[in-house]
C-alpha cells in the first residue's frame, strides 16, 4: 500500500515537473578538483534563466526575494554567505526590482576542516522565486561529491570571469545614515570620490526605511559638499541600530565602471 | 541644448514625483478610501456599510507564490482570518489581478476554503486608490473608518511556508492592539511579494 502510494506520488511529481519545467535551472561546480584539509573550496551556483524571466539580488527591491540555499554539509564543513554579483534594475510592472536576467552566478566558500578524510558529499536545497509578469517558486537539490586530497584548480578561467561580476568588497568602512532628531526622515550620505561619478545606487535591505525612488535613477547630481544624498522616510518601529550592505556604482574618468559594496549603518536617536 | 536636457529631466522628475504621490494615496490616520466591489459569489460589498467594524483588506492573487505561502500546505491566512472573525473583524480579500474573473476567484475560494469574500477589482481602481503594490499586501480600517495599518502580512519576506512560524504577524499584532482599544504601534511596514498584476 505504502509502495503504491509512493509510486503514485512519484508519477504525480513527474507529471508536475513535465507540465511546469523550471524557469530557472541551477548548475553547481567547484573551483578545485579535490578538497584540501584545512583549505577552502569555492562553489559557483550558476542559474540559467528563461528569457524574459528574472531572479533577485540580496535586496530584491519592491518585489521578489533572493535565492537561498539550505546546506546539508559533512561535520565540520561550513559554507560562507552567498556572494551576489552586481545586479541591474528591472522594471516590474509599476515597481522596481534589482536582479538578474538570462544568467546568474552566486559564489560561496566552503571551509574544510584540517582532519577531513575520504570523500565529502556537499548537499543542499536551493529555493528561489523567478518572475516575469507572473512569479513561480522553484526548488532544486544540490549534490556534489568532492574527494579529499591536494587536488588542482578547476575551471580557473571561468571562476575568474565569475569573480569579475562581483562587486569590489575591499572598502569596508561603513557609510553612516544621517537622521533627523525624531528619527522620522533620514538620508544615506555617500561621499563623492575624486575622479569618479556615481552612476547607480542599489540600496541596502532596510525593512524600516522607504527610499524615494527617483533618487536612485542614474545621472543624479552631486548634492552639497560633494555628497550624494539618498533620502528616505522611516517607518514606525525602527531598530536602535542596523547595518546592511548596499552598492554604489562609479564611473571613472576612463569610462570604467566600478561597483563597490559598502556597509551602511543606521543609528536612531533614542525615543 | 543643455537647457532643453535639464527641462526634460525636470519634467521627468515631476512625473516621478506625481507617481509617488498617487502610490501613497491611502494615508495612515486618514479616512480609508470608500469603495464598492462585487465578490466571487456576486454579492456587493461597500466599505462604508461596514462602519462600526474593523475591516482587514488582503490583496490577493492565487497564482502568486508569496500568497500561496499562506494557503498551500497550511492554513495560516484562513486561521488568522477565522480567529479575528470570531472577534467581529471583517476580512476581505481583494483581487486586482487584471486577468482575474468571478470564476477564478470562486475557484480559489473553494480550493483554499476561504470563508470570506474575494472582491473583484480587476480594473485595479481600488488597488490604485489604496496604493497596493504587492500580493499579499495588507490594510486595516478601524471601526471609525480610519486607515490604521498598511504593509506586509508579516516580518519575513520569503515565499516559503516554513518561515511563517518564526515571523511576526504584523496584522495580528495590530488587530490585538485595536481590539484592546490601543493605537496601532507599527502602523506601516513595507509590503512584500509579487507585484500586483494591474491592467496596463
Amino acid at each position: 500500500m505504502r509502495t503504491r502510494l509512493a509510486v503514485v506520488a512519484a508519477a504525480l511529481l513527474a507529471l508536475q515537473s513535465a507540465a511546469y519545467a523550471n524557469r530557472a535551472t541551477m548548475d553547481v561546480v567547484a573551483d578545485r578538483t579535490a578538497a584540501t584539509p584545512g583549505g577552502k573550496v569555492t562553489l559557483a551556483l550558476t542559474f540559467t534563466i528563461e528569457p524574459g524571466w528574472h531572479l533577485y539580488w540580496i535586496n530584491p527591491g519592491e518585489t521578489g526575494v533572493p535565492p537561498k540555499v539550505k546546506w546539508r554539509l559533512p561535520p565540520g564543513v561550513t559554507a560562507g554567505p552567498l556572494r551576489f554579483p552586481v545586479p541591474h534594475r528591472i522594471e516590474a510592472g509599476e515597481l522596481t526590482a534589482y536582479g538578474y536576467e538570462n544568467t546568474l552566478t552566486l559564489l560561496t566558500d566552503l571551509t574544510i576542516p584540517a582532519d577531513t578524510t575520504g570523500t565529502l558529499t556537499i548537499a543542499g536545497d536551493a529555493r528561489w522565486v523567478v518572475c516575469a509578469d507572473a512569479c513561480v517558486s522553484e526548488t532544486q537539490s544540490i549534490a556534489l561529491e568532492l574527494p579529499v586530497g591536494p587536488g588542482a584548480a578547476s575551471r580557473p578561467e571561468q571562476f575568474k570571469a565569475w569573480q569579475l561580476q562581483q562587486p569590489d568588497r575591499t572598502a569596508v568602512e561603513p557609510i553612516a545614515a544621517t537622521l533627523d532628531a525624531e528619527g522620522r526622515r533620514g538620508a544615506l550620505e555617500v561621499p563623492a570620490k575624486p575622479g569618479r561619478t556615481a552612476v547607480e545606487f542599489f540600496p541596502p535591505v532596510t525593512p524600516f526605511a522607504v527610499y524615494e525612488q527617483p533618487q536612485f535613477r542614474p545621472g543624479q547630481k552631486v548634492e552639497e559638499n560633494g555628497i550624494y544624498r539618498l533620502p528616505f522616510r522611516v517607518l514606525p518601529g525602527a531598530p536602535a541600530e542596523y547595518s546592511a550592505v548596499g552598492l554604489v556604482v562609479w564611473r571613472d574618468a576612463a569610462g570604467k565602471t566600478i561597483a563597490e559594496e559598502r556597509p551602511f549603518t543606521f543609528k536612531f536617536p533614542s525615543r | 541644448m543643455r537647457v532643453r536636457t535639464l527641462s526634460a529631466v525636470a519634467a521627468l522628475a515631476l512625473m516621478c514625483a506625481s507617481a509617488t504621490f498617487v502610490r501613497a494615496a491611502a494615508d495612515i490616520g486618514k479616512p480609508a478610501p470608500d469603495f464598492t466591489l462585487t465578490d466571487h459569489a456576486g454579492k456587493t460589498v461597500k466599505l462604508s456599510d461596514l462602519a462600526g467594524k474593523i475591516v482587514v483588506l488582503e490583496w490577493f492573487n492565487e497564482a502568486c507564490p508569496f500568497v500561496k505561502k499562506f494557503y498551500v500546505g497550511n492554513t495560516a491566512m484562513n486561521t488568522t482570518a477565522a480567529k479575528y472573525a470570531e472577534k467581529g473583524v471583517v476580512w476581505l480579500a481583494v483581487n486586482s489581478t487584471n486577468k482575474a474573473t468571478t470564476e477564478s476567484n470562486a475557484k480559489a475560494a473553494k480550493e483554499w476554503k476561504m470563508e470570506r469574500p474575494i472582491l473583484d477589482d480587476r480594473s485595479g481602481t481600488v488597488g490604485h486608490l489604496y496604493g497596493a503594490t504587492n500580493t499579499p499586501g495588507m490594510y486595516i480600517v478601524d471601526a471609525k473608518g480610519t486607515l490604521v495599518y498598511k504593509g506586509a502580512i508579516d516580518s519575513n519576506s520569503s515565499a516559503d511556508s516554513a518561515d511563517i512560524a518564526g515571523a511576526t504577524n504584523y496584522v495580528a499584532v495590530a488587530l490585538d492592539e485595536l481590539l484592546a482599544g490601543k493605537p496601532v504601534t507599527k502602523s506601516e511596514t513595507k509590503q512584500y511579494g509579487c507585484t500586483v498584476k494591474y491592467a496596463k
